[in-house]
Formats: C-alpha cells, sequence, structure tokens
C-alpha cells in the first residue's frame, strides 16, 4: 500500500523530488528485476531476443510517467541487453551483428510504443477533465437559469407588459430561449451521466398512454408550430419500465422530429401492440435521412452535414434517447424512404406480464 | 376565499429565486415575507404563520426535508416544495412528508401560482367543510357520493368513486401512488401498481372527453395522479 501511495503521490506532487526520483527508482528496480528474471528464464530455457522482455518496464514508465521517463527505461535496458547478455558479456559492446541490429529495433519500438502509451494516457485524463468539467458548468448553469425563466414569467405575466404586443413578444422570447437552454443542458448532464455513471432504470407499471401524453405536455413550446396527431391502439397492455428516462427518449424523438420538419406540418404519435411488443411510433413529414445518415443514426455527437448548418444541437439527443430505452430493455430505430420524405422512428417495448390477481382488480 | 390578502413564507437560499418569487406572488395579491435559512423559515413561520410556504429544498443549514418534518410537527400550512428533476423518489419521499406539492426548477410562476392555489384552497375546504367540490366541467357531491360531468350523474363504482374523491379533495394537487392504493386497497398494496393504472383506465372513461388525451385526470410520471383545478384557478396559462 505505500509503494502503491508513493507512486501515486509522484503523479500529483510539484515536489521536484518526487517527481523525478520515484520514476528514476522505479525505472531503476524494474530493469533490475527484469535482468534478474530474465538471468533465471535463460538458465532453464535458451532463446534469443532478450530485447523484446526490456520492453514491459518500458511500457509500465511510458504509461505512468509519460515518454522522458520510458525512453530513460529504455536505454538502460539497452545498456543491460548489451552489457549481461550480448557477447562480450560484462561489456557495453555488441559485437554480434544480430545483437545490434535487435538493440536498434528494441530502442526504435520502445520509442514509438512509448509515445502510443503517453497519448493514450493523456486522452483518457482529458476525457476525465471535459466529463467534471461538463458537470460543474451545468449546474453552475442551472442555478441562474432558473431564476432568468422565473423572473421572465413574472415579467411576461405584468399587467404592463400584458397589455404591450411589442414587449409580451419579448418577454417569451426570454422565456422560450431559456427553456432551449434548460433542455441543452439537460442533454449535456444526461449524457455525462451516462457515461461516467451508467443509468440505473427503475422498474414501475407505466400505461404506454400516460407516456406519450405527458412528453408531449412537457414539450408544448417545442411542438406548438406543428399538428400532432395521437393515435392510442386499444388495450394497449400496460408495461414495466423506468417513467423518466421514457419520458426523456421519447420527448427527444419528438423534438427532433418537429426540429426537422417544416412548421404547420404534420407528426404522427402511433402507440400499437404487436407479437409481445409495444410499439411507439413517431412520423414526421421532414427532411427524411439517406441511408448514410440512417447508419450513423444516434451516434453520439452525429449531426447530417446537410442539416448541422440550418439547425442548432449537439447530436446527443438521439444518442441520449437510446442509452436510455436500452438500459430499460427496449429498442430505437429510425425509418426513413430518403430526403425529404419524412423519417419515422419506432421505439419497442416487451410488454410485461401482469401477475394474475385477477380478483384484485375486478371491482363491486 | 378570506378577505384579508393571503400571505406566504418563501424560504430560499438564492437572493435571485426570493426577488422573482416576491413578485410574482405580490402582483398575485399575496403579501410575501421571506428566509434565506430553514432556521429562519422555521422561526418566521412560528412567529407570523403564513396561508402559505413555499420551501427550497438546498438551504444551507438545514436539510429541505427537515425543516418540513420540523413544521408539520405543529402546523398544517399548505407547503410547496421547489425540486429539481431526477429525483422522483424525493419528490415521493416529501409529498410522505407532508409536503402539498412540488415544482421543478426551474419553473414558471404561473405553475407556481397554479399548485399554490390549490393547496389554499383545500386547506380552507378542510375547514369550511363544503361537501361539494366544483373543478370545471366536474363536480364530486362528497356527502351524496355523487359525481357529475357536465351537469350528468355518472354511476361509478365503489373503488372509481373512492379514487375521484381522493384525487378531488387534493384537486389541483398530486397525490402519490403509495397513498392512493393505500387509501383504496388498504395497506400492504403500495408495490401493486397496475391495479392503480387499470382503475385509472376505467375512470378516465367515465369523466374524459378523449380517454386517451385526459384534460381533467392527469399523470405525474413516477409520482402520482392530479385531478386538474380547471378554470377555477386565477393563475392563467400563458
Amino acid at each position: 500500500m505505500a509503494v502503491t501511495h508513493w507512486i501515486r503521490r509522484s503523479l500529483t506532487s510539484r515536489d521536484p523530488v518526487a517527481r523525478f526520483l520515484v520514476p528514476l527508482v522505479v525505472s531503476v528496480s524494474l530493469v533490475a528485476i527484469t535482468t534478474l528474471a530474465i538471468t533465471l528464464l535463460l538458465s532453464w530455457v535458451r532463446f534469443q531476443n532478450v530485447g523484446i522482455i526490456y520492453l514491459l518496464p518500458v511500457f509500465v514508465l511510458a504509461i505512468r510517467w509519460g515518454f522522458v521517463p520510458a525512453m530513460f527505461t529504455a536505454l538502460i535496458s539497452v545498456a543491460c541487453s548489451a552489457y549481461f547478455f550480448y557477447g562480450p558479456i560484462h561489456d557495453f559492446r555488441a559485437h554480434n551483428w544480430d545483437n545490434q541490429v535487435d538493440l536498434v529495433l528494441f530502442t526504435i519500438i520502445a520509442a514509438v510504443s512509448s509515445h502510443f502509451a503517453t497519448r493514450l494516457r493523456r486522452q483518457d485524463e482529458i476525457d476525465r477533465l471535459r466529463e467534471a468539467l461538463i458537470g460543474s458548468v451545468s449546474h453552475e448553469l442551472r442555478t441562474p437559469l432558473a431564476s432568468i425563466l422565473g423572473a421572465a414569467s413574472v415579467i411576461a405575466n405584468a399587467p404592463k407588459v400584458k397589455s404591450d404586443p411589442q414587449l409580451s413578444t419579448l418577454a417569451n422570447v426570454v422565456r422560450e430561449e431559456a427553456d432551449r437552454l434548460n433542455h441543452d443542458i439537460q442533454n449535456l448532464l444526461d449524457a455525462t451521466r451516462i457515461s461516467s455513471e451508467g443509468i440505473h432504470p427503475k422498474r414501475e407499471w407505466i400505461d404506454p398512454a400516460d407516456i406519450v401524453n405527458v412528453a408531449i405536455e412537457r414539450r408544448t413550446r417545442t411542438l406548438s408550430a406543428h399538428k400532432l396527431r395521437v393515435k392510442i391502439a386499444e388495450g394497449i397492455p400496460l408495461f414495466q419500465g423506468d417513467p423518466v428516462l421514457f419520458d426523456q427518449a421519447i420527448g427527444q424523438v419528438l423534438s427532433n422530429a418537429a426540429k426537422y420538419s417544416p412548421p404547420h406540418s404534420e407528426i404522427a404519435v402511433d402507440i400499437s401492440h404487436e407479437n409481445d411488443q409495444i410499439v411507439f411510433s413517431i412520423s414526421d413529414t421532414g427532411a427524411g435521412m439517406t441511408p448514410e445518415d440512417l447508419k450513423r443514426w444516434g451516434d453520439r455527437f452525429y449531426r447530417s452535414e446537410r442539416l448541422a448548418n440550418a439547425t442548432t444541437g449537439s447530436g446527443l439527443g438521439i444518442w441520449i434517447a437510446r442509452a436510455f430505452l436500452e438500459a430499460s430493455g427496449g429498442t430505437i430505430g429510425a425509418f426513413s424512404e430518403g430526403l425529404n420524405r419524412g423519417t419515422t422512428v419506432s421505439i419497442r417495448m416487451p410488454v410485461t406480464k401482469v401477475p394474475a390477481r385477477e380478483a384484485e382488480t375486478t371491482d363491486e | 376565499m378570506n378577505n384579508h390578502a393571503p400571505s406566504v413564507l418563501l424560504v430560499d437560499d438564492e437572493a435571485q429565486i426570493r426577488r422573482f418569487l416576491r413578485a410574482g406572488f405580490e402582483m398575485d395579491g399575496f403579501s410575501v415575507q421571506d428566509a434565506e435559512s430553514g432556521a429562519d423559515g422555521i422561526r418566521n413561520a412560528t412567529m407570523r404563520p403564513p396561508d402559505l410556504i413555499i420551501l427550497d429544498l438546498a438551504l444551507p443549514d438545514i436539510d429541505g426535508s427537515e425543516v418540513l418534518a420540523r413544521l408539520r410537527s405543529w402546523s398544517n400550512v399548505p407547503v410547496i416544495v421547489l425540486s429539481v428533476r431526477s429525483s422522483e423518489d424525493e419528490k415521493v419521499k416529501l409529498l410522505q412528508l407532508g409536503a402539498d406539492d412540488y415544482v421543478v426548477k426551474p419553473f414558471g410562476m404561473a405553475e407556481l401560482l397554479a399548485r399554490s392555489h390549490a393547496a389554499i384552497r383545500r386547506h380552507t375546504r378542510n375547514r369550511s367543510g363544503d361537501p361539494v367540490i366544483s373543478l370545471g366541467r366536474l363536480s364530486v357531491d362528497l356527502a351524496n357520493r355523487a359525481v357529475f360531468v357536465d351537469g350528468e350523474r355518472l354511476s361509478l363504482t365503489r373503488k372509481e368513486f373512492r379514487l375521484l374523491q381522493i384525487l378531488a379533495q387534493h384537486a389541483g394537487n398530486v397525490v402519490t401512488h403509495g397513498h392512493l392504493l393505500n387509501e383504496i386497497w388498504g395497506a400492504g398494496h403500495d408495490q401493486d401498481s397496475h391495479y392503480l393504472r387499470i382503475f385509472v383506465r376505467k375512470l378516465r372513461q367515465k369523466i374524459e372527453v378523449d380517454p386517451t388525451q385526459p384534460k381533467l385526470l392527469l399523470t405525474e410520471l413516477g409520482v402520482g395522479y392530479r385531478l386538474s383545478a380547471g378554470e377555477s384557478g386565477k393563475a392563467a396559462q400563458h
């Protein structure tokens, strides 16, 4: 434990002794251990390229401390193999042509792989930093946003503003844009939550009609320019799922339908029941998708190039919806006949068997 | 309701939130006092008991649910909680602790005012004991166990009536699944929420114009149901 603590400190400490001494000591001891191991190994089996085994300490140093310590390790490894294993033994020269090639190759491989290992480590650090940043920024943004949205709603309702059509339009602009910003922040928060903590869906009984109605109700502003047609087949069974995740997922699909289809066009929502599955399908008559779009639909950050300039968005919505649905045991898929021929998104959820205690549901 | 202006106590540590809440409630005819910590809130509620309390959950000194529990130990003043999304369980817990309703931050003033008026109305109705609850198209006569939609009497089964009765008594405010299950089926049924879903469907078939798009009996996902208070609320939707 003490050693791991000591190593961890050397990674974060600003103290030069810890930062330089620790990797130095680790490097020398790992090479010494490797040399010993090779010596022992050679007494059992005979093999030529001992160099390759020295790559192990080099990788450890590259992943933990970066390129320079790794190259230092490579250097002492070359020295050790020349001194102990390549003739003349106990001499830093290597007379054998094979051995010379071996040492040069070793140095090149060590340099290239250390370079990649270091980059991998940096990328990992950047990813972690980015997630932490998004999380805290979104949280910090939400507090003032609550004040902006609340204040705008008070202003919009004030008699003086209500009697002035121009001012009331402006007050509503503030409100709507704050609403939109809130949804974007929610998406960022959801996305970071998915990749950092994973999703832990709850299971409770849901009436499919309820989910669709609530998802539409919560997005009245987004959907206000479109004609909504909702058709719910009779006798749709209940299912088990996480209502909050479903509301979010269906809401994302509805927002997209509104975003990528012209105002006043129709968005159709159908709930049907086929082969032990409940199917929610949401169709628009808008921009549609190319086969290429369909293939990448739902990828994180994917936005079709045709539409990226004309509309705003983060490319997270469908990715989040898919993550939420799949965690709940459902699926989501898109279908389009081609450009400008609309899109249909289908969400499928297996029907849960209702426990057979009919007596309780009958009524006197 | 009463002759005097209703009073509201705002408990929130964010100055800007208190500011717009104060403006919104004053514009609606309330007299407003505010507190920036849980301890202050409890003190104010004791010294000048308000008709309504708006309680933020994230307070610097005492947890909001603790403030609520302490208030409920001696007062049944209506309390609306300011909550954040992604915590349906927390909302249910607060409602069980005695909160009358919640709004999710960020929220618009109209929504908060509608919930507030509903909670105050229920409170005054409980004291006056008026047996008829009128909610737009719907009216529920508790004394005669009769329900009318657009003036026409409905025939409801006993459980359907009980469900509607509880929701009507809380009209405009949310009622949790757990509370409804307990009241209608008794203790030990709080996990059997599919019964409730089925009865809500049956009831909607009888009271709604289009049962698939309910306007009266509304769903609060993951929490419970809310019977719309109709147009009787002062706050207009905008």
